[in-house]
């Protein structure tokens, strides 16, 4: 099943479609000229809702409906869009900025003249460097067009969009945590309620939104709610771009409709192409490092917010990571979990000091084979621990690699258990050294 | 606000309204652990120690009633994660568990996962006992922990924060707890952490590091041992100290301390829990400034001057010559002869009896509680007449109030009440803040504004006209008199003129007027700068207070922030050679502070005794009268200046040897206890004061008391026109003066409360019994919030005197002085800035000796421009009284036209150039070759 | 002095917030472009153009992970080490690096030219193994692309000192005629790794004028710094 027409890959292959021109041509800014001329916010906002919009940041929450929680008549208002795109695995917020920087730019203004604000952040992690470049250049020729500053196209509105560069930190794509860091705090997560879209940045109400859900709106306002509708499922419309990455033979970006299977992501050569050297299925982590992992059995689970539910995990960012038979399931929550280690902030306790315990003891065991009898009952514990015990959702996330590793995978465990005992037998009482640290 | 009915353990009970679910179930006396969460904080929820189970009455959508189970009750939806108890508010109908499988794993897991990274070397931590940490593993923690020991952190201990504070970070528990008192409570922000994670650290990057009054506080919210205060740090084992009861003599504020103790050693000072004074804070000076107890520079005998030298005496030795010297001079000259200087900083008890013997005995009113210094300023009145009224509670203030803070500098003056002032803010009330100059306090405050140097009488009469002008008659039937002339001066000076006299915008003038009509509660607090401007500001303010109706009732009237712990008292006490206790005025006065040097220099006074005032270390005419005088009697703590030019020395126990009762500047009378054995043979200043007296009279020749007729008036202390007033005219016949024989302060605090005007009731029964009821704080020995550190109040939390108009009835004269042209004959106005930590020499051998800063007069950009000056030039200052050298520096926050030097530093005095309270100078460069 | 020599561009990046707190990230990354690192005199100077508690900064240098407190090389290094790449040879680059600059992960080579570092993902699974030197994303760097990758970069590094610019990210920087530094524009999309494409793309049309109603220029907002 192919599809030709893209909502957020579109034209992507068309020539320097990142220049201005070249998105007008295939009608790029016309939803938005049409928008501010023609139509009310409250219009963009029933049609965002109409068409079902589901964030893609992770949660999968209806647009339209977090648009409505704006508390009526305070301002100013935010809209921040999220692009701290770092979750192992996901990377296609950053292709789209990189090649169709205008399609967000678009995006972002149609949904920032919805909800009647009139400046707009897009929070980039700092190592898009090139990408806030590319998204300067985009906004700057936007603003030569017209199209943001003020009093836009003669209407009244203004709008002003600022690229602001993070500085290297996972946990600022958490809402709150983003609006600390833009507020030039360190980037931890804030107490909720209030909720952001009552009290968010500088105490204003704010809404964010990722990269890929405010890309899809220009489509919806162009297209219409039907056409819309007329991709994907009925509880997920519309195409996810899937983030595709291990060991296939074509990782990349492939924008699919809700609801495509796995198997076809994975196997069709138009997309993934299959396994590298036709090695078998291990690990299938469907959603991002925070997702539960899903198995070779799994590849029929049709690729939409509710399939993936019921098959125990979750679509999250829809950043699908294939591993072959050649990784240890050990190693791989080891190196899941050593993500979550370092990008913990710090400020609760299970998630600061459970990520570190939890790697202790991985790496203990994954890298360097030695083993304590009560290991597993040990990591057990720990990640029950903190499970449903944390201020945010990081250290919620860190669970779900040990925890499905022990449960897809525990004969990997007390096998290096066995191993690190029996080599311990021989060795004497001292073959696992104590490390003085 | 409103109360719900929440259940807890299956146990039902009511609390109010927005209550956190912690504190609700702490009203329910179930104990919920907490690490991150302090009652006086902002919850935070990091640590997650208070996990619970939380459900809410499922609600019919339909008719958002309760849906009722089958049972009739409210079918319970129960959250399906754990709540953080600090962070949820509890709502009706709320069902709690805090006991269940599922709290217990949280709640241990928590733990555990603290104690990952925590050293555990309990035995070597100052914590240790009295540690939160410790405590909740014991009582909710696991058996063991899983963790390998050798993956503990380990790091550089301990990390110097500053002076006073150091961190042991490997036993930090990541609460933020010091962070956000800095933050939010004292407004130092001078704490942050680095890295994230596990490596997550606290650190302070200020210079200089850990600048803030309050650090000490920091030590005692930790939960852990990871701050300690250099003070403390390995001195003991918390077991081993008794906590005494004392009150800190070293500012107006009079916070509660314990003086921990182990034998008789002074180990550390706590805060002593007072919702009415400090809450659960003290300032660095109280905690640290109380080395002095023990130094060992402190005399220990009585010195008699044998041979140009002073040589160790016995009490009886000492106390027989002082009787004897004096008796002769009062004989041979008279009285009048012999002056008495007692420190604000002794207890109302020694104050008392010092005025009453000097009165009774010698019948002298040259009594003064300033040490005479050309910068003395007039006796505040008015901060008592029309002080804060009975019932007023800092603690309890908020939305609707209002504290106007002009001329004063609280951080530095009165530290404590920063902290009291922003808790005020925090619950919505109003902070309006007025200065010559910057001040940190304006950070805090809703509305902050300069006048010009010099004019802050210009700025309240501009005040009192725009408040005149909007209550016009409405308020004529007050009963104090004077009103007519109040009209009449007020009619003189249009808000116009007078915002043009001090810089601040009519528009602002009237605003803060009209802010300070419509509170319903309004403090006034002044300080020294004010106080400065001579005794027209405080009767300006009183005024103010009273055309805004803010006095005579709770959290209303003046509080004025004075030197030393009990300046309020000397003052009550009449300490002042124009009135008797209970500012009574005297028709014919004696000779104060300032006069009495040059009495002494002439031989109109002969014989001086000076209880703790070290007058000849700043002036330089104190000394030469002191030289001149034919007697004189030192009583001190150490060898001062003073009491080396003295004839007899007597040593004076510390506030911590002995008891006595202080008034702040609320004029909250409270009661310190002794915590110590009097250093040597040290005795209180009461017994000292006794002593002389039996002395005399047992002296053979028999005191020879002139009969003299005093004139009494009861004629209101604010008014000075003579005519005014009813002013009755007793004649009053000095009696034989009693023999004295009390037993303890507490008999002489019973003839104070039968004697002074205003003290009535206060005695030490009456203080103790505030002392049960339990109506402040928390629970004693409650293992919840502060747990660990014991801030226990057995003491009782003191009493509230009546300002003088509600208790005695007393009516004020509303008339004003007229408003003065200042002089400006000279460029600049030299302002001594009252610094918390100075020459006092109750600093003596702490830590903050090093932060007294060296001597040095500071400019502002303008005026340096203007003289070419730049920072560290060397440069002269002269006035109509002298000249003096000093190094400049170059700030920000000083005002063109003013010359700003620090107060009471040790070995400077700027004495060669005062005039008076206000001082005009010039500046010149001095060009060294 | 930042104020004295980017006193626009710090007034621009203030300008863009409500809080002036706001411009904390923007202004470490100048102070960092412009010096080098961070080094303590540099982030209390951010501290004092913005007023900030001085711990307030620090403690942001040290959240943040693309801040420096401490001397860098020229060029950092820094490798993906995450799932997916570590399974696709993230682990034989980070050795291949280590051996051909003879140092250590978190050091710097002997010249002061590259320090190597170990990261979490860098949002380029598709291209593993991925680093970036500084901000550069560089892909599909297998072992054996690794000495050509560092003669590269090293001679960027000599081209930028001959022009005369210093300090990190000097690479990005061109010294024009007028002896004014400027931004080297850096155009690098982000490209998947390319297969076959079927069918070749839609030729471009010759582009119309572009429409321009009631354009306005943005205020210039990366002056002085690479963004
Ligand atoms: C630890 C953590 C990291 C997150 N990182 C991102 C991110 O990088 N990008 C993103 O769009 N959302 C991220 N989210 C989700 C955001 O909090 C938020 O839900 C999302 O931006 C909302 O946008 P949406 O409604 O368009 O999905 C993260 C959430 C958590 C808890
Ligand atoms: S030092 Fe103490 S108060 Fe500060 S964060 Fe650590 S444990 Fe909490
Ligand atoms: S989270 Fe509630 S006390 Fe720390």
């Amino acid at each position: 099943m192919g599809l030709s027409d893209y909502i957020i890959m579109r034209e992507l292959n068309f020539p320097d479609i990142n220049r201005f021109e070249r998105y007008c041509q295939v009608g790029g800014w016309e939803a938005y000229r049409t928008a501010v001329k023609e139509q009310t916010p409250a219009t963009i906002v029933q049609m965002v809702k109409e068409a079902g919009l589901r964030g893609r940041g992770g949660a999968g929450f209806p647009t339209g409906i977090k648009w409505s929680f704006l508390p009526k008549d305070v301002f100013p208002r935010y809209l921040l869009c999220n692009c701290d795109e770092s979750e192992p695995g996901t990377f296609n917020n950053h292709q789209i900025i990189d090649r169709n920087p205008h399609q967000l730019i678009e995006g972002v203004a149609l949904s920032a003249y919805a909800i009647e604000c009139h400046t707009a952040y897009i929070y980039m992690r700092g190592e898009f460097a090139a990408a806030a470049l590319t998204l300067e250049q985009a906004i700057d020729e936007a603003y030569r067009a017209g199209l943001l500053g003020k009093n836009i196209l003669g209407t009244g509105y203004d709008l002003d969009i600022y690229v602001h560069r993070g500085a290297g930190a996972y946990i600022c794509g958490e809402e709150t945590a983003l609006m600390e860091s833009l507020e030039g705090k360190i980037g931890q997560p804030r107490l909720k309620p209030p909720f952001p879209a009552v009290a968010g940045l500088y105490g204003k109400p704010t809404i964010i939104n990722n990269v890929e859900t405010l890309a899809n709106v220009p489509r919806i306002v162009e297209k219409g709610v039907a056409w819309y509708r007329s991709h994907g499922t009925e509880k997920s419309p519309g195409t996810k771009c899937f983030s595709l990455s291990g060991h296939v033979n074509r990782p990349g970006n492939y924008e699919l409709p809700f609801g495509v299977p796995l198997r076809e992501l994975i196997e069709s050569p138009e997309y993934g192409g299959g396994m590298k050297g036709s090695r078998p299925i291990k690990i299938i982590i469907p959603g991002g490092a925070s997702a539960p992992w899903l198995t070779a059995k799994h590849l029929d689970v049709p690729l939409d917010y509710e399939g993936v539910a019921a098959a125990g995990s979750m679509l999250g960012s829809g950043a699908v990571i294939v591993l072959n038979d050649t990784v240890k399931a050990p190693h791989v929550a080891y190196k899941m979990d050593e993500f979550f280690k370092h990008e913990s902030c710090g400020k609760c306790t299970p998630c600061r000091e459970g990520t570190h315990w939890l790697v202790k003891v991985l790496h203990r065991l994954a890298e360097e084979g030695h083993a304590e009898p009560d290991d597993i009952p040990t990591l057990h514990g720990i990640y029950r621990q903190m499970a449903g015990n944390c201020f945010c959702l990081l250290g919620e996330s860190a669970v779900m690699p040990i925890k499905s590793a022990l449960e897809l995978f525990p004969e990997e465990f007390e096998a290096i258990i066995k191993a690190s005992n029996e080599r311990h037998q021989r060795n004497g009482a001292h073959a696992i050294p104590l490390r003085v640290s | 606000m409103a109360d719900v009915t929440i259940t807890v353990n299956g146990v039902t009970f009511r609390v109010p309204a927005g209550t956190n679910v912690v504190d609700a179930a702490r009203i329910g006396g179930i104990s919920i652990p907490v690490f991150c969460y302090h009652p006086r904080m902002k919850p935070v929820g990091m640590c997650r120690m208070c996990l619970v189970q939380v459900g809410t009455p499922r609600l019919d959508p339909a008719t958002r009633q309760p849906m009722l189970g089958e049972d009739g009750r409210p079918v319970i939806a129960m959250m399906p994660k754990l709540q953080t108890g600090c962070t949820t508010p509890v709502s009706e109908g709320m069902v709690i568990n805090t006991e269940s499988d599922e709290v217990q794993f949280a709640q241990k897991g928590v733990l555990e996962f603290l104690l990952t990274s925590h050293p555990l070397d309990c035995p070597v931590c100052d914590k240790g006992g009295e540690c939160p940490l410790q405590n909740l593993t014991m009582a909710w923690g696991p058996g063991n922990s899983r963790f390998d020991y050798n993956d503990k952190v380990h790091f550089e201990k301990p990390v110097h924060l500053g002076d006073l504070i150091l961190l042991d970070r490997e036993r930090c528990i990541l609460c933020a707890r010091c962070v956000r008192f800095q933050d939010e409570l004292a407004d130092d922000p001078v704490l942050g952490f680095d890295n994230r994670g596990r490596n997550w650290m606290i650190i302070s990057k200020s210079d200089p590091p850990f600048d803030s009054k309050f650090s000490g506080n920091t030590t005692d919210i930790c939960p852990v041992g990871a701050l300690t205060s250099a003070d403390f740090r390995f001195k003991a084992r918390v077991w081993e100290l008794s906590s005494k009861p004392v009150v800190c003599t070293l500012c107006p504020v009079g916070c509660n301390l314990s003086l921990d103790m182990r034998y008789d050693q002074l180990m550390r000072v706590m805060p002593r829990e007072n919702g009415a004074v400090n809450d659960i804070w003290i300032c660095d000076k109280g905690r640290f400034g109380h080395r002095f107890i023990e130094h060992e520079s402190r005399l220990t005998t009585p010195l008699i001057r044998k041979g140009g030298h002073l040589v160790e005496a016995s009490w009886d030795e000492a106390l027989a010559l002082v009787a004897e010297k004096l008796a002769a001079v009062q004989s041979s000259r008279g009285g009048s002869a012999i002056a008495g200087l007692a420190s604000p900083r002794l207890s109302n008890e020694d104050l008392y009896l010092f005025q009453k013997l000097f009165r009774e005995y010698f019948g002298s009113h040259n009594l003064d509680h300033m040490p005479g210094s050309a910068a003395d300023v007039d006796y505040d009145e008015h901060g008592a007449l029309m002080g804060v009224g009975k019932g007023t509670n800092l603690m309890e203030m908020g939305a609707e109030s209002l504290v106007l803070v002009i001329g004063a500098d609280p951080e530095e003056e009165a530290p404590l009440y920063v902290l009291r002032l922003r808790a005020m803010l925090e619950r919505g009330a109003k902070l309006v803040v007025a200065n010559m100059r910057p001040t940190k306090l304006d950070r805090s405050a809703t509305t902050r504004l300069y006048y010009q140097p010099g004019s802050e009488l210009a700025f309240v009469r501009g005040l009192l006209r725009a408040v005149f002008d909007r209550v016009g008659h409405e308020r004529l039937h007050l009963k104090h008199s004077g009103l007519e002339q109040l009209r009449k001066t007020l009619s003189d000076l249009s808000v116009e003129q007078a915002a043009e006299l001090c810089g601040v915008p009519a528009e602002t003038i009237r605003a803060v007027a009209q802010a300070l009509l419509e509170a319903k509660q309004g403090l006034i607090m002044y300080g020294a700068e004010a106080r400065s401007a001579g005794a027209g500001m405080s009767e300006s303010l009183g005024v103010l207070a009273a055309l805004t109706g803010k006095v005579g009732k709770p959290g209303s009237g003046l509080i004025a922030l004075l030197p030393g712990g009990n300046s309020r008292g000397a003052l009550d006490m009449g300490v002042r050679p124009d009135a008797r206790p209970g500012y009574a005025v005297l028709s014919q006065r004696g000779l104060g502070a300032r006069e009495v040097w040059p009495a002494l220099r002439e031989g109109r006074v002969k014989a001086v005794w000076i209880a703790g005032l070290d007058p000849a270390a700043q002036l330089p005419a104190a000394r030469a009268a002191l030289e001149a005088a034919d007697f004189v009697v030192v009583q001190e703590l150490f060898l001062t200046a003073t009491a080396k030019l003295a004839d007899v020395v007597l040593p004076a126990a510390s506030v911590a040897e002995r008891e006595g009762t202080y008034t702040n500047a609320e004029r909250r009378v409270q009661r310190s206890r002794q915590a110590r054995q009097a250093h040597g043979e040290a005795r209180p200043d009461w017994q000292i004061i006794q002593g002389v007296a039996q002395h005399l009279s047992e002296l053979s020749v028999p005191v020879a008391v002139p009969t003299q007729r005093v004139e009494e008036s009861s004629q209101p202390v604010g008014g000075k026109g003579k005519s005014k007033g009813p002013g009755k005219t007793t004649a009053v016949t000095v009696a034989e003066p009693s023999t004295w024989d009390y037993l303890t302060p507490s008999e002489i605090a019973a003839e104070i409360a039968e004697r002074v005007p205003g003290y009535a009731g206060i005695t030490y029964s009456a203080l103790a019994a505030t002392g049960q009821g339990g109506d402040w704080g928390r629970q004693t020995n409650e293992a919840i919030f502060y747990d660990g550190t014991n801030y226990e109040n057995s003491e009782g939390i003191g009493i509230q005197l009546p300002n003088l108009i509600e208790g005695q009835k007393t009516a004020v004269s509303l008339g004003l002085r007229p408003l003065s042209k200042p002089a400006h004959e000279r460029s600049l106005l030299l302002v001594s800035q009252s610094l918390a930590y100075d020459g006092d020499l109750l600093l003596r051998g702490s830590l903050l000796e090093r932060q007294i800063p060296q001597p040095y007069v500071a400019l502002s950009q303008t005026d340096a421009d203007k003289l070419n000056i730049k920072p560290g030039d060397t440069v002269r200052l002269d006035s109509a009284a002298g000249e003096l050298t000093l190094s400049a520096r170059v700030v920000d926050d000083v005002p063109a036209g003013v010359a700003l030097i620090p107060a009471n530093l040790p070995n400077f005095s700027a004495a060669a150039v005062q005039t008076g309270p206000r001082t005009r100078v010039n500046l010149v460069k001095v060009v060294t070759g | 002095m930042l104020l004295e020599t980017h006193r626009e561009a710090i007034e621009t990046i203030v300008g863009r917030y409500a809080s002036p707190r706001s411009a904390v990230l923007p202004l470490l990354y100048l102070a960092q472009d412009v010096y080098g690192h961070l080094s303590n005199a540099a982030i209390r100077e951010v501290a004092d153009i913005l007023a900030l508690p001085e711990t307030a900064v620090f403690e942001v240098v040290g959240f943040y992970t693309l801040f420096y407190s401490r001397p860098v090389g020229t060029w950092m290094l820094q490798v993906c080490d995450d799932v997916p790449c570590c399974y696709l040879g993230a682990e034989e680059l980070i050795t291949a690096l280590k051996d051909s600059l003879q140092i250590k992960e978190e050091e710097t080579s002997a010249d002061g030219m590259f320090t190597l570092q170990r990261v979490k993902c860098l949002a380029a699974c598709d291209r593993a193994p991925v680093l970036q030197a500084n901000l550069d994303y560089v892909y599909d760097v297998t072992p054996d692309k690794v000495e050509a990758l560092l003669k590269d970069l090293q001679s960027r590094a000599a081209d930028a000192r001959r022009r005369g610019v210093s300090g990190r990210f000097a690479e990005d920087f061109a010294v024009t005629e007028q002896g004014a530094v400027e931004l080297v524009a850096r155009d690098a999309p982000y490209q998947s790794r390319q297969f076959e494409v079927q069918g070749p793309p839609p030729p471009p049309e010759p582009l119309p004028p572009p429409e321009v109603e009631s354009g306005q220029d943005r205020a210039e907002t990366r002056r002085g710094s690479p963004l």
